[in-house]
């Protein structure tokens, strides 16, 4: 326990220092910073979801949720984004709570398509409302600190450690035991004394929370969106991909699936001779992955370890 | 032991991955060929940044407009490039996302250090640049974004050069067709996303104005291949005229289904951003008006010279207007490099504002103030009619090649 | 409500192919229980499959009027055979080595699948969209009532055709029930002798190419893209859902609930045809909250 936290305090520590080593003047490697670790919190908020069962579809609408609530709450009383945040936040909470006592009983595909769907209806509704949400025009408001990207990276920041937070605490806690219990079989887990639905309902509401703060925080940093944009379900698949390709129910996993692919990614993106085709190679790495490191790259490295010859100490 | 060795190490990764971009990122992108006729000692290449969609959807326009970009600049460096410096262009692909897109303008702006950022077509991914573009101040020859918003966005911008006519001077354009035409009553149908609705709402607004009225207006969402409900209610309107703002996929599936449920309104107005390819050699497209910046076959020299190199570097005809406009974005961009010399802006913007450029797209294009912007390009459309395979121009009467049917 | 019979049979003549569509997936999900997020991809190369047959008959072979009908004998029939052999190809190098993986995993790996074969496409294919200008998309059958296009009649006429050959397969042949018995009871099915693996493979293959031959037939419909698979996609989940998984005689009447549910909401919900999907996901929201795994069973 607390050698981990040791780590992580190490972790934060460099992260937190990253502007300070010559970063903060390179605005597009701040910025690439700032959107690593939104897709870090999503990632790490949707595992703690997985760790219940649940494969969620629904982040990607949270995320648009928290977006169009500091969007359409600046647009229509001027509220600025700092309370947007917590607004966004309890919106997406009392959001989660409703959506996960009617869905939270659906198993498997089923609890991913009525996700899916959620995130579909969210974005017609964003759409045939034009008065409030600004229709298909979408939301622009001012950018968040003025354009700040080391004051935006450590507020995004503040919300990773959230994320962070959970995630080990729901490992560390006496939660594990109940989150284990339900992925296992939930009758067994109810049997034996776990509360089933207040625990899936709980974890739902704080992963969504952590979602819809990624998209009130996404709103002013990008400063623009609309109904295509805010709920698109590329990022519902992103904040899965990630923790798989990772390794699920941990907390490095996510956090290390996010840095390396994301990197790649973008690597490969702006890097001829590959900018051309960084799709077709990227999704090669995904199948690579799968196919020779079933558990994520955790899985991977702590296999190497169990092998190495130095591992008596322990 | 595990778990602090696993932190630390990703933590070093941060480090590792944020080092290696910055160091990675402004290698160069072509071997410069020395073709050139300069005998002095080679200058390094002068940088221009394309960011424009090369995946997804909208990839398509953006591969269009890359080959225009490409015809360009092999013909500038055959010709001696800028004073003797061959120009390079570093294109990025913006996936239609305003994260990517955000994301490849600092980088552009920030570590390639280009002299101007060229390219733009989706109004959303341009929306989220405004901010960027104010922060950086870099010059912006910008192509695409019709939408009023993005040009409030840039008001009174300097270093912000628009081509392509904003939405609303696209409904001016298409107005005066409609005015010419005898039709009173108009139905409008659109894709209920941001390009359908924006022009449409102008038209529904402006007809009734110059004396024609909407007898009913609708939407649908594009990639749906059913309209058959909603052309019914639209056909029950008993209007005389149809007006569509469709994507390109909707058109063909649109004028079967009208032919299904017998709905022949007197004339037909589809303004989608491009026809599918082949459109022409279809039996619905005969006698389909639509609003477009240029066609193949307009006489403009210009515009005839630039389809016989296209034809010959790329072996066939330009797929959409994009190849031309984007042509168009690179030449006048570098004419202006040329008299300004690289690394200084002012200059770039004066020598920009004093273009006179008899363009491939017909009209000859010069900066002037719209709306809310000082440099806005061109300003006004053609109204076409599929005729025999062809698209003629047949408004206004002065560049007509052919008469309404 | 004079134009409820033409709003029926628009509904029904459209079901057809989502059911051809979700029918690979359903047996992809049944038989060997992978949630397979590559199918749109089979349904989109199998749809250039038929348009390169399309362009092939229609360019350099000059066949002129008798393009729509040999698209739909030749074109069927090929692209089903080379999706069949793709993906039994890709079963044995990437789906196999996963099977006893975590559900989840395998969803990752055809999620990678799917990623490449788009970006593969766009790339060798240009991500242009294309028509394909067949007669049948333009030529009509008078109805009395309404007109209707050979297209839509034969969209329909081909996933009946097909489907239909299919249950008889999965309930009649040999195949069909070690199919349903691996689908049942792995372990169980390896007990009594039949070939698990093989069996998997088939299925695998079989899904694949039901989802070339709604390909191939959406050239009368739509346009061809490297994108056309994920629109398709994420229907056939629908239905696949709504019919419960693993049913796959609820896959007829989920398609058919879509197919006139959709017709339906666009004719007679104002601007229906913009909220279309919208209502259609609402709809699947009730069904699952009312009955959690799907319509049947």
């Amino acid at each position: 326990m607390r050698r981990e936290l040791v780590g992580w305090g190490v972790f934060l520590v460099i992260a937190a220092a990253l502007p300070a080593l010559g970063v903060a003047g390179d605005r597009y490697l701040m910025f690439l910073a700032n959107v690593m670790l939104m897709f870090m919190t999503l990632a790490l908020s949707w595992d703690v979801v997985a760790r219940t069962g649940q494969l969620s579809l629904a982040h990607g609408a949270f995320f648009g949720l928290g977006a169009y609530t500091v969007g359409i709450a600046y647009r229509s009383g001027h509220v600025p984004p700092l309370a947007g945040l917590l607004l966004a936040a309890l919106v997406g909470g009392l959001v989660a709570i409703v959506l996960g006592v009617v869905t939270l009983r659906l198993r498997g595909i089923y609890f991913a398509i009525a996700t899916l769907a959620f995130a579909e209806v969210l974005r017609t509704v964003a759409l045939q409302l034009p008065d409030i949400t600004g229709g298909n025009v979408g939301i622009s408001m001012p950018p968040l600190f003025d354009g700040d990207r080391v004051l935006s990276y450590y507020l995004i920041g503040a919300v990773f450690v959230l994320a962070l937070a959970l995630s080990i605490w729901v490992r560390r806690s006496r939660m594990q035991y109940a989150v284990t219990a339900i992925r296992a079989n939930e009758t067994v887990a109810a049997v034996v004394g776990v509360n089933v639905v207040r625990t899936k309902v709980s974890l739902f509401a704080a992963s969504a929370v952590l979602a819809a703060l990624v998209g009130a925080f996404y709103m002013p940093f990008i400063t623009h969106t609309d109904p295509a944009d805010a709920f698109d379900t590329t990022r519902s698949v992103a904040a899965l991909v990630f923790p798989i390709f990772g390794g699920l129910y941990t907390t490095i996993g996510p956090v290390v699936g996010t840095l390396l692919l994301r990197s790649l990614e973008e690597y490969l993106r702006v890097t001829p001779p590959w900018k051309d085709g960084y799709q077709v190679v990227y999704g090669l790495v995904i199948v690579v992955a799968v196919l020779f490191m079933p558990r994520g790259l955790v899985g991977l490295a702590t296999e190497r370890l169990r092998r190495s010859p130095w591992r008596s100490s322990k | 032991m595990r778990k602090t060795l696993a932190t630390i190490l990703a933590a070093s990764a941060v480090i590792a991955a944020a080092c290696g971009g910055g160091t990675s990122s402004p290698a160069p992108t072509s071997a410069a060929p020395t073709t050139a006729a300069t005998t002095a000692a080679p200058k390094p290449p002068i940088k221009l940044g394309a960011l424009i969609p090369l995946t997804g959807p909208s990839g398509a326009t953006g591969l269009d407009m890359k080959d225009g970009y490409e015809l360009a600049k092999s013909q500038i460096n055959a010709a001696g490039g800028v004073n003797g410096a061959l120009i390079d262009v570093i294109y990025e692909d913006d996936k239609n996302d305003p994260a990517t897109a955000v994301a490849s303008f600092e980088k552009l702006a920030n570590n390639d250090k280009v002299e101007v950022i060229m390219g733009g077509l989706a109004s959303t991914i341009t929306a989220a640049l405004i901010e960027p573009a104010k922060k950086a101040g870099i010059p912006m020859a910008w192509t695409g974004a019709a939408a009023t918003a993005v040009e409030k966005g840039f008001v009174d911008q300097p270093f912000f050069f628009h081509y392509h006519p904003w939405e609303y001077q696209n409904s001016v354009s298409a107005l005066a067709f409609l005015k010419s035409t005898p039709y009173k009553t108009w139905a409008v149908i659109y894709e209920d996303g941001l390009f359908g609705t924006g022009s449409a709402t102008i038209l529904k607004d402006e007809l009734p104005k110059q004396g024609q009225s909407v007898a009913i207006s609708e939407t649908f969402k594009t990639g749906s291949t059913d309209f058959t409900a909603l052309l019914n209610r639209v056909k029950a309107s008993n209007a005389e005229g149809l007006i569509v703002v469709p994507f390109a996929g909707d058109v063909i599936p649109l004028l079967t289904q009208m032919r299904e449920v017998g709905y022949k309104p007197k004339a037909i107005y589809a303004s989608p951003p491009s026809f599918p390819p082949d459109f022409g050699k279809s039996p619905v497209a005969e006698g389909l008006a639509g609003l477009t910046l240029w066609t193949e076959d307009i006489p403009a020299p210009a515009s005839k010279k630039f389809v016989a190199d296209f034809k010959a570097k790329y072996n066939h005809s330009p797929v959409s207007y994009w190849s031309a406009l984007a042509y168009t974005n690179l030449v006048t961009a570098v004419d202006a490099l040329k008299k300004s010399g690289p690394g200084n802006k002012a200059a770039w913007i004066t020598a920009m504002e004093a273009t006179s450029y008899a363009s491939p797209l017909g009209p000859t294009l010069k900066f002037t103030p719209s709306q809310f912007i000082k440099h806005q390009g061109f300003t006004s459309l053609v109204t076409f009619q599929w005729q025999s395979a062809k698209q003629e121009i047949v408004f206004p009467a002065e560049l007509a090649t052919a008469k309404l049917k | 409500m004079e134009a409820l019979p033409q709003t029926l049979l628009f509904g029904i003549l459209r079901s057809g192919l989502y059911a051809l569509t979700a029918l690979g997936l359903a047996i992809s999900l049944g038989v060997i229980g992978v949630v397979n997020f590559a199918h749109g991809e089979f349904v989109m190369i199998g749809a250039y499959i038929g348009f390169w047959s399309y362009l092939l008959m229609s360019g350099p072979l000059g066949l002129g009027p008798a393009v729509s009908p040999l698209v739909i004998v030749i074109g069927v029939p090929v692209s089903a055979v080379m999706l069949y052999l793709i993906a039994a190809g890709i079963f044995r190098v990437a789906l196999k080595p996963v099977l006893r993986q975590p559900e989840i995993n395998q969803m990752l790996l055809t999620f990678g699948l799917s990623i490449i074969a788009v970006n593969a496409m766009s790339i060798g294919f240009s991500p242009q969209a294309r028509d394909a200008n067949l007669a049948w998309r333009f030529d009509l059958i008078d109805l009395g009532f309404v007109n209707v296009t050979y297209s839509r009649v034969a969209g329909f006429a081909v996933s009946a055709v097909l489907v239909g050959a299919t249950y008889v397969l999965l309930r009649r042949t040999r195949l069909g029930k070690q199919m349903r018995a691996v689908a049942q009871n792995r372990l169980g099915a390896q007990v009594i002798g039949i070939p698990v693996d093989r069996i998997y493979e088939i299925a695998f293959g079989l899904s694949a190419a039901l989802g070339a031959a709604a390909g191939v037939m959406l050239l009368f419909q739509t346009q061809v893209s490297p994108y056309l698979g994920l629109s398709t996609l994420l229907k056939s989940f629908s239905i696949v859902v709504l019919a419960g998984l693993g049913n796959l005689t609820g896959v007829i009447w989920a398609s058919l609930l879509l197919g006139i549910a959709e017709q339906v909401i666009s004719q007679y919900v104002p601007n229906g045809s913009a909220l279309r999907d919208g209502l259609f996901f609402v709809l699947i929201f009730v069904v699952l909250l009312a009955r959690p795994t799907g319509l049947r069973r």
